[in-house]
């Protein structure tokens, strides 16, 4: 049994993570870092929710867990493929430069 | 008569005419000329043959069991408190027996004569169509024992005349013609219904038997029943062509003329009669509403006259002569002369119908030629048509022991014992001039076409009109002379057949007085009357035939605004025209200048310019960087999270 006063620790450490994330996801215009950016909150929802099971005494929050990292996955399939095939146009990999579908 | 028989007798004259309209409107443009014209005719032809039924029932039947009501169907039912039930009634009474005869029989040669003058017309299936159906609907509105029923027949009239007057609808003016009839006849269709509403309202019935023995409703002379009467006198003005709602009837002449003949003579122009004698109950209670009925009807008869006497236009002659005599009838009904307006009814169908089918011969010999100033002297070309145009004109003349001479001093000698006081013999002296103008603008036709020299070279090569044409004017011919006869004298006390067929439908009203004893003062009337005819007819021989004086010089006389406001037909189409039609045309240009962009394209175009705006603006959040969705995402979030997780708890 883990000790309850590491819950608040654990639960910042997702925050942190997040905040990382979503503020690479802001700043960065690398798709690949931003993809990469994108893992880490992601996985800090991971660590949140396998928490949240740990203290609650629920095996739903790792169930749930593998199911984010199923679809992590997946998105990194179909992201990195995206990437590739920009980078395969001769095209410089900089979100900002990719905006052809607003019109 | 039992029910069944009378059930099965309307079914059969309702559904002739009505099985040929359909045939000939959904298979005549198939099948061709010859199977319409044999529908066509042979539809009215039954339905002639059961209105004769009809007629032989009513005479058969015991006395005071003459009038029977059947119900076909129930239409609605209101049940509850109202208690009101809306059926299919029709009645069969010896005025309704009349109105079959005249309108089957008088139809029925119209149609035949039809199928001569349509002959060369590609549009024969829809006309004849269209008469069906106009036939259908005369006579459901002259069954109808239901003020719905009544309604609906009504306005279905004022449907086929409106399909007939526009008939050839590439013509312009014809177009114009039918419309200006329609939104007439809808005048008169509102007042008329206005007026229902106020006797359901009182009687809490639609069913004019019921209604009629619900009159304790009404107090005798009050204002109810007086508007009541005013409105269904609206009503019948409209249809008949009276003043003020008059200035459709010489427009309507642009249809063909079997429809001038059928239609705007003999049968639907005559409705606002018929629906005033049907209401002669109710208009016995309102001694106002029947002077007014009275007065207009002498007044229309003696403006139509005068109108009459300087029109050129062949049709239109007889058309203001239509509005004249339809007058007097009106003003039959309105001293409760009621079977004298009846008869007169019926020997002017027939003498009414057989001059504009006369006249039709002329036209269709001349190729279409209406003015009256470009025919004269076709006696010798025309000698069948001229002699029952001949006859034609004598009986509308007055002229003695024609058919109009029995009918017209019937109901003009009625008013000299009609009431108390000088107002009845003032209307007889101008019921009088009305004779005498009568003769006039009769003979002034009559000589201008038929006798003197011919005015163009085209009268030479007329020929006769073909059998079809012919036969019935004829048979009308005949019958405007002999028809009378038989049925009524004007006097009292000697021959009343047609009077004593149709008294019992006007039990309890005036017109019994004609029986009264007083034979010196309807003596003295009818030699006035008689002798105003004459006197008519003679000026117009003078004038027109001998030309001496000459018409020119004579006219010569009177100051110009005389001979000109008669041309001008009292300007009243001028009059409607400045009053009521210019000022709505205005009206409109205003509303289409000011209040359509300003008011109407003000608030709609505003709800769109205020989108447009609005969604001008949200479109540059849209930038198409993702970092900038991405800020715009989070922040949202987070706000969500925050209102979520502070606020809402």
């Amino acid at each position: 049994m883990l000790n309850p006063n590491l819950f608040p620790f654990l639960l910042g450490l997702a925050a942190f993570l997040f905040t990382v994330g979503a503020a690479g996801v802001l700043i960065r215009r690398n798709p690949i870092v931003v993809f990469m950016c994108i893992e880490l909150m992601l996985n800090a929802a991971n660590v949140a929710l396998v928490a949240y099971g740990r203290f609650l005494n629920s095996e739903e929050g790792q169930i749930f867990a593998f199911m984010v990292i199923v679809v992590a996955a997946a998105e990194v399939v179909v992201g990195l493929a995206l990437i590739t095939q920009i980078f395969r146009l001769g095209r410089e990999l900089d979100v900002d430069d990719l905006s052809e579908m607003k019109e | 008569m039992n029910v069944g028989t009378a059930s099965t007798l309307v079914v059969l004259v309702l559904l002739f005419p009505l099985l040929g309209s359909a045939l000939n409107g959904f298979l005549g443009p198939i099948l061709g000329r010859r199977f319409v014209n044999i529908v066509g005719t042979v539809s009215i032809f039954s339905a002639f043959v059961v209105a004769c039924f009809v007629l032989a029932n009513v005479i058969g039947a015991p006395a005071g069991h003459a009038s029977i009501t059947v119900r076909l169907w129930q239409w609605i039912n209101l049940g509850g408190g109202t208690n009101l039930s809306v059926g299919m009634d029709f009645t069969l009474d010896a005025l309704s027996a009349l109105m079959l005869m005249v309108i089957t029989g008088v139809g029925f040669l119209i149609h035949v004569y039809s199928v001569g003058y349509m002959e060369h017309d590609t549009g024969i299936a829809r006309f004849f169509s269209y008469m069906n159906f106009f036939i259908f609907s005369m006579l459901m509105l002259v069954l109808a024992a239901d003020l719905l029923t009544l309604i609906i027949g009504w306005a279905l009239v004022a449907l086929s005349s409106y399909l007939l007057i526009g008939f050839w609808h590439d013509r312009p003016t014809a177009v114009a013609a039918a419309r200006k009839a329609f939104i007439t006849q809808v005048i008169g269709d509102v007042a008329l219904v206005i007026a229902a509403f106020l006797i359901v309202l009182n009687t809490h019935t639609l069913s004019l038997p019921n209604i009629f023995a619900r009159t304790q409703a009404f107090p005798a002379g009050g204002a109810l029943i007086t508007g009541i009467c005013v409105l269904l006198a609206i009503g019948a003005f409209a249809k008949s062509a009276q003043f003020p709602l008059h200035t459709w009837l010489p427009d309507a002449m642009e249809g063909p003329t079997p429809v001038s003949a059928l239609i705007h003579a003999a049968t639907m122009v005559t409705a606002g009669v018929y629906l005033i004698a049907r209401f002669h109950v109710l208009f016995n209670l309102a001694p106002v509403a029947e002077g007014m009925v009275a007065c207009v009807g002498m007044g229309t008869a003696v403006m139509a006259g005068i109108i009459a006497l300087s029109q050129i236009d062949i049709k239109r002659v007889i058309a203001y002569s239509t509005m004249s005599q339809i007058g007097l009838m009106i003003y039959a009904v309105g001293i409760g002369a009621y079977s004298a307006g009846m008869f007169h009814f019926m020997t002017h169908a027939i003498f009414k119908a057989l001059l504009f089918m006369a006249a039709g011969n002329v036209i269709h010999a001349l190729h279409d030629e209406q003015d009256i100033r470009l025919m004269g002297g076709l006696h010798a070309r025309m000698k069948w048509t001229h002699l029952a145009f001949g006859a034609g004109s004598l009986a509308l003349g007055g002229f003695f022991l024609f058919s109009g001479w029995f009918s017209k001093e019937d109901l003009l000698g009625f008013g000299t014992v009609s009431g108390p006081g000088m107002f009845p013999w003032v209307l007889y002296i101008v019921g009088a001039g009305v004779n005498i103008l009568t003769g006039l603008y009769a003979f002034r036709l009559y000589f201008t076409v038929f006798q003197g020299e011919p005015q163009t070279a085209r009268v030479f090569a007329v020929k006769e009109a073909g059998k079809a044409m012919l036969i019935p004017v004829v048979i009308l011919g005949v019958l405007a002379v002999v028809v009378a006869w038989p049925l009524e004298f004007p006097l009292p006390n000697t021959i009343h057949v047609f009077s004593d067929f149709l008294n019992p439908v006007f039990a309890g009203s005036q017109s019994q007085l004609f029986h009264s004893p007083d034979i010196g003062l309807a003596t003295i009337g009818l030699i006035i009357g008689t002798a105003a005819s004459l006197v008519g007819i003679g000026l117009a021989a003078r004038l027109w035939y001998e030309h001496k004086p000459d018409a020119q010089v004579v006219l010569a006389q009177f100051p110009r605004w005389i001979p000109l406001l008669s041309y001008n037909k009292f300007y009243f189409d001028e009059i409607y025209d400045r009053a009521l039609v210019r000022p709505m045309k205005a009206v409109a240009r205003t509303t289409r200048r000011v209040v359509e962009p300003d008011v109407m394209d003000g608030w709609v175009g505003g709800v769109g310019d205020l989108l447009k705006g609005f969604s001008v603006d949200l479109r540059s959040i849209q930038t198409g960087l993702i970092r900038d969705y991405a800020s715009l995402f989070t922040v949202f979030a987070v706000i969500l999270v925050v209102v979520w997780v502070f606020i809402a708890k």
